[in-house]
């Protein structure tokens, strides 16, 4: 049977942290090697290089601390076979948009709303914040049609809140 | 450890009470010019959103006891009518005549042949004891049924109180309703039998 390449990606509680699954079907019992690449949108690599994904590692990785802001990236699995099956596939892109650290930021500023109400009758808070939430979901619609530029702008507009915080909360 | 409060039914208050002030100051705004404060809708909705996410992401986390009961205290005056929402899948307010109690209509059906279906059969949680061939009467003990039911036998709707054909009365109180049939019941029979009760939010 032809083996077919896939993955998944997730986060956990930890949001610069994310996990790969390798959801791939068929086999191929010539695989030697297997990488992922995340790009950003001016095609660099996120963390400098391929990460490796050795096979003996299994099928779930745990990739830490990469994410210490967030990112829309092109992800790229690639599979390497020493004999490679006709018909099979032996890599697998998507575009995948992190919103931990917005998410966070985010609400980091409601638990502060949460303690001290009075905070929504500051001039701006409000409005910043729910814009910081609009450019959240902003970044998800933009990756449902893989926009991976628009997602990255809506994520990089959030940072700009984030780093300038004191200015807007 | 679990959380003392229902995060995911906060989390639901505040999506429906998000839509509910938001119709609410759009009436208030037209009718009033726009001069009073107008962003709960917005801080509802941004709220929500919010303790929806970290209760995704962990939904042990002891901060959404905070959060979450910041968001039960915007949805405010919204609360309850969130709450019929919610319960009736969108449908008005529906009352319990007997009670006053807010409440939803939960479907009755039962079908089955005398003397052939196994008995009893459970219906909205509660057993069913269905007529053996010879009884003129059978007991749905169901509260407070609301007074509609309507009852087949062999496919055709069987009348009230007519003398001239099978028919079959109803007696309904607030626990139970009475079927009584002018000509018992006869083995293999199919009767089907519908309805709605009344059950409390």
């Amino acid at each position: 049977m032809a083996f077919a390449g896939d993955y998944s990606i997730s986060q956990g509680i930890d949001v610069t942290s994310f996990s790969l699954q390798d959801t791939s079907t068929g086999s191929d019992p010539n695989l030697t090697t297997r990488s992922i690449s995340l790009f950003k949108t001016d095609n660099t690599l996120l963390g400098g290089a391929a990460i490796p994904w050795p096979l003996s590692d299994g099928s779930t990785k745990l990739i830490s601390g990469l994410l210490v802001r967030d990112f829309s990236l092109n992800a790229v699995v690639t599979w390497t076979s020493s004999s490679p099956i006709p018909g099979s596939t032996y890599s697998k892109a998507g575009i995948v948009t992190f919103t931990g650290n917005s998410n966070e930021f985010a609400y980091g500023l409601l638990q502060q709303i949460a303690a001290n109400q009075s905070l929504t009758n500051d001039n701006g808070y409000l409005l910043n914040l729910a814009i910081v939430n609009s450019d959240i979901q902003n970044a998800n619609r933009a990756t449902t049609y893989a926009d991976q530029g628009n997602a990255q702008a809506a994520l990089d507009r959030i940072y700009y809140f984030i780093v300038n915080q004191n200015f807007f909360f | 450890m679990a959380l003392p409060i229902n995060i995911g039914l906060f989390i639901q208050y505040g999506e429906v009470s998000s839509y509910l002030a938001a119709t609410d100051f759009s009436r208030q705004r037209l009718l009033k010019g726009g001069a009073f404060r107008n962003e709960l809708p917005l801080l509802l909705s941004t709220v929500t959103d919010l303790v929806d996410w970290n209760n995704s992401r962990d939904g042990n986390d002891e901060t959404l006891v905070d959060t979450a009961n910041y968001e039960y205290q915007l949805c405010g005056r919204y609360i309850p009518k969130a709450q019929q929402i919610i319960a009736n899948m969108g449908q008005g307010l529906i009352v319990n005549p007997a009670t006053g109690a807010v409440s939803i209509l939960a479907p009755i059906y039962i079908e089955f042949y005398v003397g052939v279906t196994a008995s009893p059969v459970m219906i909205n949680g509660v057993n069913v004891t269905l007529p053996n061939v010879g009884d003129s009467s059978m007991t749905l003990p169901l509260t407070y049924i609301k007074q509609s039911l309507e009852i087949e036998m062999d496919g055709i709707s069987i009348p009230r109180v007519a003398t001239d054909r099978i028919a079959a009365n109803v007696n309904y109180t607030n626990n139970d309703a009475t079927i009584s049939v002018n000509q018992p019941f006869a083995f293999n029979q199919l009767w089907v039998i519908a309805g709605d009760q009344y059950q409390t939010v």
